[in-house]
């Protein structure tokens, strides 16, 4: 962690180092959310202020209910980062184990049926194959993690499977076959540690997609039900009022603009760090 | 390059041709027919008239189709004849007698006559077709059919209700032979004796329908009319401004600001019938107790709903019934008194109500709906409720909600929600109530039931003096608000319908149904 910081500090890359502190404060900000505002004061309905403009009360103003934007958006902070990191981990687990043991045994003819599995459902735009299990499974923040977790699985079983073919054919696996080590134990203890930055790079860039996913989704209506403060929910609800209270649509709009691009910016940042054309640069 | 000096004069003389095509075909495309286009909120469910159940359907429906008898003008002030030209009722009041309009046909060509009227009758009360308004015509016992254009109904008791129901739109008049061809299907192949005949139906996107050039009544004025759902309100709004449709109903009340400013349109607010609810169900905890019902009624500050998320364009309720719905009598309206409400929760649930209470709302049906409903839930949870809220888009909440199969819906004793919001805009007393309040029907979602309601009902319904029969009904009115009722009041609805400066002739009913016939475009 401190060896990327370094890095960054020394390639210049200050859009990536802004990309971490955003990354930084939106982790902060939802993990902290239950002591920076009461829930309570997130789903609460006040007509009498509906729509105010930001003020020193309301520092964001509040929404078309009455409810501070503010601590909307904070609470919203904590369902992404929750919805993104479960969605993630199990398209990671699920994913890469599939796609290792497919590269692992690659002559094997049910390898070979289930890359061309998930072929064809990375193929399938991802969206409609979340409401597809959305539909079925009911609305909610179980089915929505769900949803995108299952929707991305695919990408990380593509992702794993070519290193390990390449992998498994070094010096050090033989080694270990050699001396009789069980299949499982290589992948995981001599095989998988090496593709940790692919993970790593990949695993960045996907809790930015699941963000914007699960935001698109809650837009349409398929997220979280109300009160629930969700942003695509939050700017779902506003839309009627562009025009005459705009910062009730723009808060949660920026918030998903900026998180999405630090986190992107992130990946792109630790791409670079694990690529070896950057060797000198990196581990001084 | 080369190829554009060798081949210059070719490709010039291609171009023109291309032009000239193209004008003759913009030209071709102008024609002179008067096509209205009108954009709703929702989505047609069907076009039978005995099973549809949304006033926006029922737009189309009473273009296409004739009733025995219809109403004089949108004040509701007499029936008139429609398809039948003159009526009697016999001396012991239990025998109608109609005189049918002769030389009427259906659009498929066959005669309207006492035979289809008879088919007609049957089929609605069948109860394998399921419509929502068998029961109001159930009181008919025997139809006989005294010559090609006359017909008798005999009741077993003096059925004061006869012609307030027969000019619904449920009992349209439709043509047997295409009912017998397409069975199931009658509802996209709909054939009546109206002004205008079905075109074309693409459910979602548009229904058109045209002139039907042997309609027996009055010319009517646009020869095409296009009905277009658009369930996103903003939507609606930038139809209406960009030109594309002439009259868009459901103006959201945000949008109704800038309009009034905008040179081109017009808009106009009109009193509605209609009011909306929560139902409340009432055959399971917590709302089969009355006093949680009464709670809930005093736990809601609509005066805030009406003007922050109505915007003003809406009133506070101060009875079952607004003004214009027959036999209404004003009561004390609901305060916003959260202590009460929680006094009378405390004697139910002294420890408070443990488990959750799951709320319908639709989307894009009535003004506001999903936001009146999320102002609901909040209040909901200040009177200490744990709650949980499914938005539903139209259509399929109303297939849900009234599925013909007990207990597979809300009400009727299963268990799917607690509460869910609907609306109504009957403005005859009688069918309001029944469809609703009497024990049993069809129509009770909630499983209410009140024996008084009942009894005041059935009396109600056989009493000819319209004093009596406005009496009962009063007291109706007055137990199902205050001293048993089975709903959460929410609001009254007000109409904004908007369209182009150059439109008039519109014809709005309290009950929100619109008609164009005497629509003229300038």
């Amino acid at each position: 962690m401190i060896k990327f910081l370094a890095f960054l500090v020394r390639s210049k890359d200050f859009s990536a180092i802004g990309g971490l502190i955003v990354v930084a404060a939106f982790i902060l900000t939802a993990v902290c959310a239950p002591w920076l505002a009461s829930w309570e004061s997130a789903t609460k309905v006040a007509l009498q202020h509906s729509l105010l403009k930001p003020s020193q009360q309301h520092v964001l103003g509040t929404d078309e209910m009455g409810r501070d934007l503010l601590v909307r958006i904070i609470w919203g902070a904590r369902i992404s980062l929750v919805v993104a990191i479960l969605s993630v981990s199990l398209s990671l687990v699920v994913g890469v184990f599939i796609g290792a043991l497919a590269g692992y045994y690659e002559d094997k003819r049910l390898s070979f049926i289930t890359m061309r599995i998930m072929d064809s459902l990375i193929a399938f735009p991802r969206i409609l194959l979340a409401i597809m299990l959305i539909t079925i499974m009911g609305t909610g923040i179980v089915s929505l993690t769900t949803a995108i977790g299952l929707s991305t699985i695919p990408i990380y079983a593509r992702l794993i499977r070519g290193p390990v073919l390449s992998l498994k054919k070094r010096e050090y696996v033989l080694a270990a076959k050699s001396i009789g080590t069980g299949d499982l134990s290589i992948l995981f203890k001599e095989i998988l540690p090496n593709t940790l930055s692919n993970i790593i790079v990949q695993g960045t860039i996907s809790i930015a997609e699941a963000i914007l996913i699960a935001s698109g989704l809650s837009f349409l209506g398929l997220g979280p039900q109300p009160p629930i403060p969700e942003w695509g929910a939050m700017i779902a609800s506003s839309r009627a009022y562009i025009r005459s209270a705009p910062h009730v649509v723009f808060a949660p709009g920026i918030a998903l603009f900026v998180v999405i691009l630090g986190f992107n910016i992130l990946g792109d940042g630790l791409r670079d760090y694990y690529d070896p054309r950057f060797k000198k640069t990196q581990r001084g | 390059m080369e190829m554009w000096k060798t081949h210059k004069r070719f490709i010039f003389c291609f171009a023109v041709a291309i032009l000239f095509l193209a004008s003759l075909l913009a030209g071709n495309s102008q024609s002179h027919a008067f096509t209205l286009n009108f954009v709703e909120g929702s989505p047609i469910d069907t076009l039978d008239p005995s099973i549809q159940r949304s006033r926006p359907t029922q737009i189309v429906v009473d273009h296409l189709f004739n009733r025995l008898v219809g109403w004089k003008d949108t004040k509701l002030s007499d029936i008139v004849p429609d398809l039948a030209e003159s009526w009697e009722l016999s001396d012991d009041k239990l025998t109608w007698t109609f005189k049918l309009r002769k030389g009427v046909t259906f659009h498929d060509g066959t005669p309207f006559n006492a035979e289809a009227v008879k088919f007609n009758l049957e089929r609605i009360v069948d109860p394998k077709l399921g419509s929502p308004n068998r029961s109001m015509f159930t009181p008919i016992k025997v139809i006989t059919v005294i010559d090609d254009h006359t017909i008798a109904f005999k009741t077993e008791k003096p059925y004061a209700s006869m012609l307030d129901n027969l000019a619904e739109s449920s009992i349209s008049m439709n043509s047997p032979a295409a009912v017998n061809k397409w069975g199931k299907d009658y509802g996209q192949h709909p054939v009546g004796t109206g002004p205008y005949m079905l075109k074309e139906w693409i459910p979602g996107e548009k229904c058109v329908i045209e002139r039907y050039p042997k309609y027996f009544g009055k010319r009517s004025n646009p020869d095409v009319i296009i009905y277009r759902p658009v369930p996103e309100g903003g939507a609606r709004v930038i139809e209406l401004e960009s030109g594309n449709a002439d009259i868009v109903n459901r103006i959201p009340p945000e949008a109704a600001g800038n309009l009034k400013n905008d040179p081109k349109i017009k808009l106009a607010v009109i009193p509605s019938s209609f009011q909306v609810f929560f139902e409340l169900n009432n055959a399971r905890p917590p709302f089969n107790d009355v006093r949680v019902r009464k709670a809930v009624n005093y736990a809601i500050d609509r005066q805030a709903i009406v003007e922050k998320i109505l915007g003003g364009f809406g009133e506070v309720p101060d009875g079952l019934f607004p003004p214009g719905v027959q036999a209404r009598v004003a009561l004390t309206p609901y305060t916003y008194d959260i202590n009460k409400a929680k006094k009378l929760l405390a004697e139910v649930y002294p420890d408070g109500y443990k488990g959750k209470v799951v709320i319908w709302t639709p989307q894009g049906r009535y003004m506001k709906d999903k936001m009146v409903s999320e102002a609901v839930q909040g209040y909901l949870n200040e009177l200490g409720f744990q709650t949980e809220m499914r938005v539903w888009e139209w259509s399929s909440y109303q297939k849900t909600l009234y599925r013909p199969e007990p207990g597979k819906g809300t009400g009727k004793g299963s268990n799917d929600a607690d509460m869910w919001m609907l609306g109504t805009s009957i403005p005859t007393a009688d069918w309001r109530l029944t469809r609703k309040l009497e024990t049993g029907n069809g129509s009770n979602l909630t499983g209410y039931s009140n024996k008084r309601v009942d009894e005041l009902l059935s009396a109600a319904r056989t009493e000819m003096n319209y004093a009596k029969r406005n009496q009962m009904y009063a007291e109706i009115q007055k137990i199902f608000w205050e001293v048993d009722p089975g709903w959460l009041f929410l609001f009254n609805q007000v109409q904004i319908i908007g369209m182009k400066k150059n439109i008039d002739g519109l014809d709005a009913y309290a009950y929100e149904v619109l008609l164009f016939d005497e629509v003229t475009k300038k």
